[in-house]
């Protein structure tokens, strides 16, 4: 339990809070333990979590994504302090869309495409594979309008093109299951990540091959 | 002088932060401190490294932190302030780089608990120097310094970009 903070978010393997830290607003991680793993084992894993999320959200800081400042990784309670941005998830935003005209929300949509491209080709770029790309967990920051990707619970370095088109396949999926119109911004963004990132090409080709099996692979034979 | 509170550590009692400027006893300081003089139960904190007060206070906390955990890599809570405003684990380099060095003019003093009043006049005794106001403390910052120190690319220039990378760095340092 964190004190003197604000529960926002219960989800399956951590809670959010917001807590006032050193002068500043920030977002609280707290990993729980799970009572029906082995302790030992519980252990570990949430440590190991705890570590890889901190330092995958520095590592992307580093190389020019927008991502939440780390402020203190308290491993001992297996909790994250971090920046808290103020802004919408592009879920919302796609969601709210109804009330404008056309053009805008074009235009809009366009812009968003644009940045969540080149975003996911800094981040690709830095081989770190964020594990959860969906809409909720890209932010728009208020302020400059900047593309925040958020949430690397599930994140880790790679350098693999499968676990890279399995990003993005993810990302493709949550668009057309979860934005019956915007499905069509899918392809921008594979445009633009197509340009900004070097190494995109053997990517491109693995997510043909992730689109006809789905995210798991195979494993016969 | 300012006083904090770290949100995480009640206990620990205030956090003290001042900055002392055309100091002229600073090699005397650092002789004291090498020796354990246990009168200097402060972080002597040279001040053109630091850019600003967030950076301090995230290294206190995690120095606070260490100590409740008896996980302290330094002698005490103090020397850890110090140690772990540097990016790297190596703790001679560290406190070289971020301590005061004997030609140290600008001194940003940091004290863990304590009475603000009778810190404040201790402090006097023992720096030959003038008490600043804190919201200065960030003109002495040495840029070129700082990046060198936190390995910054020379094409990031602003001001909240280069804080960001260096408090992250500062998180994540103990996590390896």
């Amino acid at each position: 339990m964190i004190d003197n903070g604000v529960l926002i978010k219960q989800g399956a393997e951590a809670r959010i809070y917001i807590a006032p830290f050193l002068t500043r607003k920030a977002i609280v991680k707290e990993r729980f333990s799970k009572s029906y793993r082995h302790p030992i084992l519980d252990k570990k894993l949430t440590a190991r979590r705890v570590t890889q999320e901190a330092r995958c959200l520095y590592k992307c800081r580093r190389s020019g994504l927008d991502t939440p400042v780390v402020y203190f990784v308290d491993t001992e309670n297996s909790t994250i302090y971090m920046e808290y941005v103020e802004g919408k998830t592009v879920k919302d935003i796609l969601q709210e869309q109804s009330d404008d005209d056309e053009e805008t929300s074009r235009l809009k949509n366009e812009e968003i495409a644009n940045n969540i491209g080149i975003a996911l080709a800094n981040m690709h770029a830095a081989d770190v594979i964020h594990g959860d790309l969906t809409t909720s967990n890209l932010l728009c920051r208020d302020l400059t309008g900047s593309l925040v990707v958020i949430d690397f619970g599930l994140s880790y370095v790679s350098i693999l093109p499968e676990d890279k088109a399995v990003d993005l396949y993810v990302l493709e999926r949550t668009f057309t299951s979860t934005h019956p119109n915007s499905e069509t911004m899918f392809a921008p963004i594979l445009e633009i990540y197509t340009k900004k990132y070097k190494d995109s090409g053997p990517v491109i080709s693995k997510l043909e091959e992730v689109r006809l099996r789905g995210r798991k692979r195979s494993m016969v034979g | 002088m300012q006083s904090f509170s770290l949100e995480l550590y009640p206990l620990s009692g205030q956090i003290h932060i001042a900055l002392y400027t055309n100091v002229k006893n600073s090699a005397d300081l650092k002789k004291r401190l090498l020796s354990h003089d246990q009168e200097l139960k402060y972080a002597f904190i040279d001040a053109k490294v630091v850019l600003d007060k967030f950076q301090l206070l995230v290294a206190v906390n995690n120095a606070v932190h260490y100590e409740m955990y008896s996980k302290l890599k330094t002698h005490n809570v103090h020397s850890e302030i110090v140690y772990n405003l540097s990016p790297t684990t190596n703790i001679s380099e560290s406190l070289r780089r971020f301590g005061i060095s004997d030609s140290t003019s600008e001194i940003i003093v940091v004290k863990v608990g304590g009475n603000n009043v009778e810190v404040k006049s201790h402090l006097n005794t023992l720096i030959d120097g003038e008490e600043s106001s804190l919201d200065v403390f960030s003109r002495f910052a040495d840029r070129s310094c700082i990046k060198k120190y936190y390995k910054i690319s020379n094409n990031i220039n602003d001001h909240e970009e280069i804080l960001n990378i260096i408090i992250g760095s500062l998180a994540i340092k103990n996590v390896n």
